[in-house]
């Protein structure tokens, strides 16, 4: 679906990279900027504005309208949110619903409570206030949450309209860790032990589900995991429940890497991050670091 | 665009006429169809290197540049280096792409070249020297440029002096006659230099003392006494447009020679009194674009 650039007509083009929104942005932010700077340089504010948003530092404190707004910016905050928290995770303390969206709130002074609600639903698959998560469960969630949300709720339409589909004979009430009966596999998910398993909805015929995957991610415009990662998930099992599937979305790792911010799941406590490396976004693969590159050049001066 | 609410009565400029002032609308519309047409492949790097470049500090760039370039005059063989070096300074972009003297920064450092002369005589020569914003601006038209900007300064201090060697008494007038007459030899001079230093030369000693003294006095004394006067500004104009005719040639051929250098020397051995003792040309390999004058004419 990548066309290629230049056949793309302006208007496309611009869109596709959501030109219009960060120069529109970043004239509200100059002129907010201006009432208390009076003398600030367009030029250098610009500049300074857009090496932000290259970098993924832009969202902090924005309001959640913005971080909405394009796929770059989700991953920011998600990114930014990582690493802002990823120390809450190295205590191994596990946190509710409300505590995690204080959290977010820090970060994000209007963060919607029902985006919070909707992840720990995947985790809990119930939206338990007072059940804990632990940071790194929460975390994946919370991404795949936020980065493919109009995704998720067409594949929630989609995952309905299935159900009332004409039932297959073997259709039967799909509880997560049960152990596999004879007649019916299910990919293990395995849940934090502090949750208790309650029966999910029932499943659907993985095959359906993945050919209208198919049918959606063709049509849609809205961002969407790579449809190898959808087939990796749901070629595993007969029969798959719509939190099930959520949850095999969060915690698969090329899911994960096509979006591109977040570390595997095992090195999410790392340090080892250089805070100036620039975001690797899958949009600009060969992009070089603005503040790597200065010094660089300056050796080549 | 989003403007902001109930900010207009506050501020003494509203948010429009800020955007208005500081050209953002024309940056991002040179911005955008710069993206348009080359279709980076990101678009965030992309604006974010171009608002580098425009605004890459410049103000303190070109103020070391301009220092750098005023250590000598243009005249001595250290200028040269210092011309490059500054080039290279401005030249100097931590954008990747960019790296070359731009437009915009050439035509500040222009600016700053020309800033003691009257405007509208800067304005003349800065018109047909500058280059737009975006173009990258080579060497050798940086140096021509630079230095008609320190020739003209030069230039301009002369016929400062030639006027008020007409004007002894400062009123800011002079005989018009007088005036006109050094200012017609002026241009005979000028036009007939070519870019072969040799006609410099000739021009120069056209304008040697006891020619002029000589066109002079032909002048004055043909003519009843005749009391119009000229204004400075317009004796400078006039002057001015005559070195702007020849601008491009006479940069070439002031490279070779040290035209103005040497009306420095004659002139500051000039005096408005009237003897004309003081005149004694010992520049006779030196070319005379020599503006002195003899005020004894009367």
């Amino acid at each position: 679906m990548s066309t290629d650039r230049f056949s793309l007509s302006a208007d496309e083009y611009l869109a596709k990279h959501h030109v219009l929104t960060y120069l529109e942005d970043a004239i509200g932010q100059l002129l907010e900027h201006k009432e208390d700077n009076p003398k600030v340089n367009p030029a250098k504010f610009f500049n300074d504005y857009f090496t932000s948003i290259y970098h993924g530092n832009h969202t902090l404190f924005r309001e959640y309208a913005f971080i909405k707004s394009t796929p770059h910016n989700r991953a920011s905050f998600i990114r930014v949110f990582w690493k802002c928290y990823r120390h809450i995770g190295k205590n191994g303390d596990l946190l509710n619903v409300k505590e995690y969206h204080s959290l977010l709130c820090l970060l994000c002074p209007n963060f919607p409570f029902d985006l919070i609600q909707k992840t720990a639903r995947i985790i809990l698959m119930d939206d338990a206030m007072d059940c804990l998560m632990s940071f790194s469960d929460f975390l994946y969630a919370f991404q795949l949450q936020l980065y493919y949300e109009e995704f998720l709720e067409d594949c929630n339409k989609l995952y309905e309209k299935l159900t009332q589909a004409p039932r297959s004979p073997r259709e039967t009430v799909v509880v997560p860790s049960s152990s596999t009966s004879p007649r019916q596999q299910k990919k293990q998910q395995p849940l934090p032990p502090p949750v208790d398993p309650i029966p999910p909805p029932e499943g659907i015929d993985s095959q359906q589900f993945l050919e209208a995957l198919t049918q959606l991610s063709d049509v849609t415009k809205n961002s969407h995991p790579k449809l190898s990662c959808l087939r990796e998930i749901l070629q595993n099992t007969n029969r798959v429940s719509f939190y099930g599937f959520l949850m095999a979305l969060a915690k698969n790792d090329s899911v994960n890497s096509g979006i591109g911010v977040l570390p595997a799941k095992a090195s999410i406590m790392d340090d080892t991050e250089q805070d100036h490396a620039p975001m690797p976004t899958p949009r600009s693969k060969s992009a070089k670091p603005i503040l790597e590159g200065r010094s660089t050049r300056s050796n080549m001066r | 665009m989003n403007k902001m609410a109930g900010r207009r009565d506050d501020r003494p400029e509203s948010n429009r006429e800020f955007l208005e002032r500081t050209n953002v609308g024309t940056q991002l519309r040179d911005a955008l169809s710069k993206m348009i047409e080359n279709r980076p492949e990101d678009p965030v790097l992309f604006l974010a290197e171009y608002f580098e470049a425009i605004s890459d500090n410049r103000a303190g760039k070109v103020t070391k540049a301009y220092q750098r370039l005023q250590l000598t005059h243009y005249t001595r063989p250290a200028f040269e280096m210092n011309a490059v070096a500054a080039y290279d300074s401005l030249s100097q972009s931590g954008a990747k792409g960019y790296n070359g003297l731009t437009g915009t920064v050439y035509t500040e450092l222009l600016n700053n070249l020309c800033r003691d002369i009257p405007t509208a005589i800067s304005e003349k020569l800065l018109r047909r020297i500058q280059c737009r914003d975006y173009e990258v601006v080579p060497y050798d038209v940086y140096y021509s440029g630079v230095l008609a900007c320190l020739v003209l300064n030069d230039y301009v201090k002369e016929t400062q002096n030639l006027f008020s060697d007409f004007d002894n008494k400062n009123t800011g007038n002079a005989n018009r006659e007088l005036c006109e007459a050094a200012l017609k030899i002026l241009d005979e001079s000028v036009s007939m230099t070519t870019s072969d230093p040799v006609s410099v030369l000739e021009a120069g000693v056209r304008l040697g003392p006891e020619k002029l003294s000589e066109s002079l006095l032909e002048n004055i004394s043909s003519k009843h006494r005749n009391t119009s006067t000229m204004t400075s500004e317009e004796f400078m104009l006039i002057a001015a447009d005559i070195f702007l005719k020849k601008a491009p040639l006479l940069v070439r051929g002031l490279k070779e020679e040290s035209l103005v250098y040497s009306m420095h020397e004659s002139d500051s051995k000039d005096d408005s009194d009237d003897d004309d003792d003081d005149e004694d040309d010992d520049d006779d390999d030196d070319d005379d674009e020599d503006e002195d004058d003899d005020a004894e004419d009367d």
